[in-house]
């Protein structure tokens, strides 16, 4: 496990070694101390012990407790710093790795989940790593050597100790399984209650007026006790089980006794290693049970590592060997298929975008008109079949150089939490603030900019909230007129906004794609009548592509669409 | 923290209400437990004494060896009935205190209701009930079984010898001396780090959200370095802290671990002093020494987590302590007619008034419409009618009555409502128009489906109206699912029909056409629609023109384009903007 944590984090962890050699001494001493501690006890049962004995090995022992104490200090601080470093460089890790991932993955993942899990996974590492690491280290140390001082003590009985042990363990495992299993289901459970909470309470107006409130909600009742029920079945089965798996264990106990007890009626000798033993095997079985519940924690621990693995090896985008600069930018789709995981959603789609012409994506939702604009810029790089640009394979094209030839006007605004005048600027980092002001003002923000109390320092909160849609939009296409890419990519917004917002946004796209090689996703077909070439898309593929006056007379699925909305 | 403990106590027994019997039996059978649990340790005494002074026979071997047996089962079966009475009480802890926020949150204004506290309302009821397992079902049974058994350990110590327990006073007075200097400098620092740890958890948000930009624009933000930042403090915090603090931690572990040594000198004391103590006793005192040492944590560490329960606890009596709306002593529940009068009505949020001085007078089976840009107030004004809020100052009618006359349920039953977010909920197409409701036809769902334009995608789907939605479901588009929730609407054929933008995902057309339908369909109900786009409108009996809280203008379309200025610039605008086309270079 050490290993993969070493992989996952790059760092030698020779600390952590280190704190686990240390904490082996204490063990090893804390074995002597207890070995020192049946000598006096022989010698005091015997008689053989007097005072100063008894006193000399008191002194011992306090200057074994004191070494052990400070040997376990030392290697809680190696651990524990260490296990901070490790998560640390863990988390830098992962940052840096997401950001070399293809854009795609980001609009795939709800980033607030992939923020949650983040978060969860490299906050359970920290503890773990530096709360129960050296714990679970230490109890599973104290229990071999325990197991070995027994084994040296009475080896028949030591055979008797592991017999009980191979008959409790199965049932740990099984409890362990239990867990695993019935946790996994109840989590379906508490997943479907958190759903129908959610529900309940985004939904309260209208459960209200079909009263559907608190005790007449007979769907959210039903489902509160099977969650009771459930989830005190899968608690009491698991508890059960473990509870059996230290009973027998305990249960060796009256067995010793037993065994003990007639092996002196029958030989009349007082075997003293025998009785030690017995005290070894409630030392072992306390430490054991320590274990065995850090190895449910552990457990946990293997999988974080594993998920923050799983993240770590997620393919990063290639930078071209030869890179290439395209000069002119038409944009040609041959034969493009594509698909999320298994299911492809594009099958062999093909098309031109002229340069400096319009290029209108038009079809149902889930035709894969998003998926098309996702591709031009490598947001997914796993597909079939080409693009080009001015005849260069995007694939070819450095990444960095790829982003500079595209604006985008998407339905979400990306907004970062910084001024607005920050937001614009980061079209075109080294834009004069004339040029900013000039953006602003042709994509219709300056005046509601102006009217805001700190103006263009204003800073916008996160997700944007103290911005309408309209403007968010609108401060969108500022950031892209301030960029000035040869192309544009635009997604109609499909929410009605109010006539104002809506005249002022159009105007900034009119002006925004002036001389621009533009691939519009077109909800209203009114907007693109006049577009050089419109590619009617359904379920994957390109029906038809033309003129608007080409596609009216031949493609029944534009007509369609051109009768429904108008 | 004691006073902690004990007011997060009082607060569990005021909560378990009819689970109190399986909280006590809980702690009663842990009791019993603690009990019995050195029962073994003792027959072990027994044993050895019995072996030294030659008394073993079989009947003391028959004994022992079945005494300690059933000791063992015994406890084992106390502990499992503690943990099941405890287990068994939390789940109905944690069902009954869901219901009672559920009700609980069904009584409250809607208003409430915003974005920001339905998602704090939701934690409260899903993750901070949830917690209360934890210490309800494991740690007040640990908690009393630990205790136990520590008074047990330290009794059996003392019938062993009078003096004998005083080798427990340096370890335990060690192990509080570092548990109250652990305790001091967890508080000189424990802010700073949570603090710092707040930061680093938002840094990491922060980043993660930034990198489609980073991406997309080539830049550095600034995020990043407060990031980096954020996690070298976080290592310098933790290593000055583990510094400082692990002397006192391993002190507080192993200071237990100093009986030992105390025990020799306490043996060596008594032989110089001529009285010495037994072989037996003295291996019992090992062996109860070592077990001492979780229980003793134990208690330590329920305390502190009991603390931290009354977190969770504190949010949800935030919740229920929220004032319900508030209803008159014999509230109405039944209007007249549905004639509805908004006379000078006022509101404002907080400080800002939003609306002022508002009158409308909507007649029975009339079709209004309120039309006005982002923030005009249209939204409020409606939401004012079902008592989201209740207005500052002017008053509400409802057939002549002040809607504040009637019961909520009254009011919320003769509104149907449908709103820009679409509500769904798991379930089938069918599920979400009849919301449970008895005794609607099939006949009745297609029509409204039909009037809600619904009808059609409905139809292509391969399961129709049985097709599941929601988020397990099959995905619909925002149109759609605002398609579904209006028709939801109009199912109800409660007598006002209150529209707020339903349709501002669907095409303009589309909308136009259900709007038009609602007129023909919806005769004999009042039905109050708003939206953005004015041309929808157009035959509305009367249309409102909302402008920064006032109502400008208000009548008949003809009129208010001849007669008023600012919705004349509207339909300007919106004619314009709806035969809008795009044109590259020209």
């Amino acid at each position: 496990m050490l290993l993969k944590v070493r992989k996952i984090s790059e760092r030698s962890l020779d600390d952590m070694y280190l704190g686990v050699v240390y904490i082996l001494g204490e063990v090893i001493l804390y074995t002597a101390s207890i070995l020192l501690f049946y000598f006096v006890a022989n010698g005091l049962l015997n008689g053989t012990m007097n005072a100063d004995k008894v006193f000399m090995a008191g002194i011992a022992t306090v200057l074994l407790t004191f070494i052990r104490m400070m040997l376990t200090c030392v290697s809680y601080k190696k651990v524990m710093i260490e296990a901070y470093k490790t998560t640390s460089s863990i988390r830098v890790r992962l940052a840096t790795h997401l950001k070399k991932l293809a854009f795609g993955f980001f609009l795939k993942k709800n980033l607030g989940n992939l923020t949650n899990a983040i978060l969860q996974d490299t906050n359970l590492l920290d503890f773990l790593l530096s709360h129960i690491f050296i714990r679970w280290m230490r109890d599973i140390f104290a229990v071999c050597l325990l197991l070995a001082v027994m084994a040296w003590l009475d080896f028949y009985l030591f055979l008797f100790s592991l017999g009980i042990l191979a008959v409790a363990v199965p049932f740990f495992l099984w409890a362990r399984l239990t867990t695993i299993k019935l946790g996994s289901q109840r989590l379906v459970t508490v997943d479907k209650t958190d759903s129908y909470i959610l529900e309940y309470i985004q939904g309260i107006a209208v459960m209200k007026s079909f009263g559907l409130v608190g005790e007449q909600n007979k769907k959210i009742l039903l489902q509160l006790k099977k969650l009771a029920r459930d989830s005190l079945i899968a608690e009491g089965s698991i508890l059960g089980l473990g509870l059996i798996f230290t009973l027998i264990i305990e249960l060796g106990l009256p067995f010793f006794f037993y065994i003990v007890m007639q092996d002196y009626l029958e030989t009349g000798q007082l075997n003293f290693n025998s009785l030690i033993f017995i005290l070894s095997y409630m030392l072992m079985y306390l430490a054991m049970f320590d274990v065995m519940q850090y190895s449910l924690l552990g457990q946990h621990m293997l999988n974080a590592v594993s998920r923050v693995e799983k993240m770590l090896n997620q393919p990063v985008i290639i930078e071209p060997k030869t890179p290439q600069y395209p000069k002119t930018y038409d944009i040609t789709f041959s034969n493009v298929s594509f698909g999320y995981g298994k299911k492809e959603v594009l099958h062999n789609v093909s098309f031109v975008a002229k340069e400096k012409g319009l290029t209108a994506l038009v079809g149902h939702s889930g035709a894969g008109k998003s998926t098309i604009t996702n591709l031009i810029p490598l947001f997914w790089n796993t597909y079939s079949g080409s693009i080009t640009i001015g005849g260069v394979d995007v694939r070819d094209i450095p990444n960095k150089d790829l982003m500079e030839i595209f604006s985008f006007v998407f339905q979400d605004v990306y907004l970062f939490n910084d001024t607005i005048y920050n937001n614009i600027l980061c079209g075109r980092k080294d834009a004069s603030r004339e040029e900013v002001l000039k953006a602003a003002r042709k994509a219709h923000c300056h005046e509601f900019i102006e009217k805001l109390e700190n103006g263009y320092d204003t800073i916008v909160s996160e997700g944007g909230s103290t911005l309408s849609g309209g403007q968010k939009q609108r401060l969108s296409i500022a950031r892209a007129m301030l960029k000035d890419a040869p192309v544009v990519i635009l997604d109609e917004a499909t929410t009605a906004l109010d006539p104002i917002n809506e005249l002022y946004i159009q105007e900034a796209i009119s002006e925004l794609i002036q001389d621009k090689t533009v691939i519009i996703i077109a909800h209203r077909l009114y907007t693109i009548v006049n577009a050089d070439n419109i590619v009617v898309l359904q379920d994957g593929t390109v029906l038809d592509s033309g003129l608007h006056s080409y596609l009216a007379d031949n493609c029944s699925t534009y007509r369609t669409m051109l009768d429904s909305t108008q | 923290m004691f006073k902690d403990n004990v007011k997060a106590i009082q607060w569990l027994i005021s909560v378990s209400k009819g689970n109190r019997v399986f909280v006590v039996l809980s702690i009663l059978f842990a009791i019993g437990g603690g009990c019995v649990s050195m029962l073994p340790f003792m027959f072990f005494h027994e044993m050895v004494q019995a072996m030294f002074s030659s008394a073993v026979t079989e009947e003391l071997v028959t004994s022992v060896v079945m005494g300690t047996a059933g000791a063992i089962l015994l406890r084992y079966i106390f502990v499992f009935s503690a943990n099941m009475c405890s287990h068994r009480a939390a789940f109905d802890i944690q069902c009954n205190l869901r219901k009672e926020l559920f009700a609980h949150a069904g009584r409250l204004p809607l208003g409430v209701f915003d974005k920001n506290s339905s998602g704090l309302l939701r934690k409260i009821i899903s993750e901070d009930v949830e917690s209360l397992e934890i210490y309800i079902a494991h740690h007040i049974p640990d908690t009393f079984l630990s205790l136990t058994m520590t008074i047990v350990i330290v009794g059996i110590i003392f019938t062993q010898h009078t003096a004998l327990p005083t080798v427990l006073v340096i370890p335990v007075a060690c192990m509080l001396l570092a548990l109250n200097r652990l305790n001091q400098l967890r508080k000189d620092n424990v802010k700073e780090y949570f603090d710092n740890a707040e930061v680093m958890n938002s840094a990491t948000v922060e980043y993660l959200r930034a990198i489609p930009i980073i991406k997309i624009f080539n830049v550095t933000v600034e995020s990043f370095t407060k990031f980096h930042n954020s996690i070298q403090k976080q290592i310098s915090l933790t290593s000055q802290w583990i510094k400082k603090s692990s002397p006192f931690f391993v002190l507080f572990k192993s200071s237990l671990d100093l009986i030992l040594p105390l025990l020799l000198f306490f043996i060596a004391f008594f032989m110089y002093a001529g009285s010495p103590i037994s072989g037996a006793t003295y291996l019992l005192c090992f062996i109860l020494g070592a077990v001492m040492v979780k229980p003793i944590n134990q208690v330590y560490t329920s305390s502190n987590i009991l603390c931290s329960l009354m977190e969770g606890a504190r949010r949800v009596e935030q919740i229920m302590q929220k004032q319900p709306v508030p209803e008159v002593a014999h509230p109405l529940t039944h209007a007249k007619n549905f004639a509805i009068q908004y006379e000078d009505v006022s509101f404002g949020y907080g400080e800002t008034t939003v609306l002022h001085n508002i009158n409308l007078d909507l007649k029975e089976n009339g079709l209004y419409a309120f039309i006005g840009e982002s923030g005009s107030g249209k939204t409020t004004a409606a939401r004012l009618l079902l008592r989201f809020w209740d207005a500052s100052s002017g008053r509400i009618c409802i057939g002549g009555q002040d809607n504040r006359e009637y019961s909520i349920d009254f009011l919320l039953n003769s509104v149907a409502f449908a709103s820009q977010d679409p509500f769904i909920i798991d379930g089938t197409i069918k599920d979400n128009i009849c919301m449970g409701q008895e005794g609607i036809s099939d006949e009745e769902i297609v029509r409204a489906a039909k009037v809600a334009e619904a009808h059609g995608f409905v139809e292509n789907l391969p399961l129709g109206y049985e097709t599941i939605i929601g988020a397990h479901g099959t995905r619909l588009s925002g149109g759609e699912k605002q398609r579904i929730s209006l028709a939801r609407a109009l199912v109800k054929k409660s007598p006002v029909l209150l529209l707020d933008e339903p349709t501002s995902q669907v095409d303009s057309a589309i909308e136009r056409r259900i709007f038009e339908a609602i007129k023909r369909e919806c005769t004999n109900q009042v039905v109050i629609f708003i939206t953005h786009r004015i041309a929808t409108a157009v035959n509305a009996d009367t249309i409102f023109v909302f402008n920064q809280g006032h109502i400008v203008a208000n009548g008949h379309h003809d009129v208010l384009v001849e007669e008023n200025e600012l919705y004349r610039r509207m339909w300007g605008v919106a004619t314009r903007a709806g035969n809008w086309s795009l044109g590259v270079g020209s």
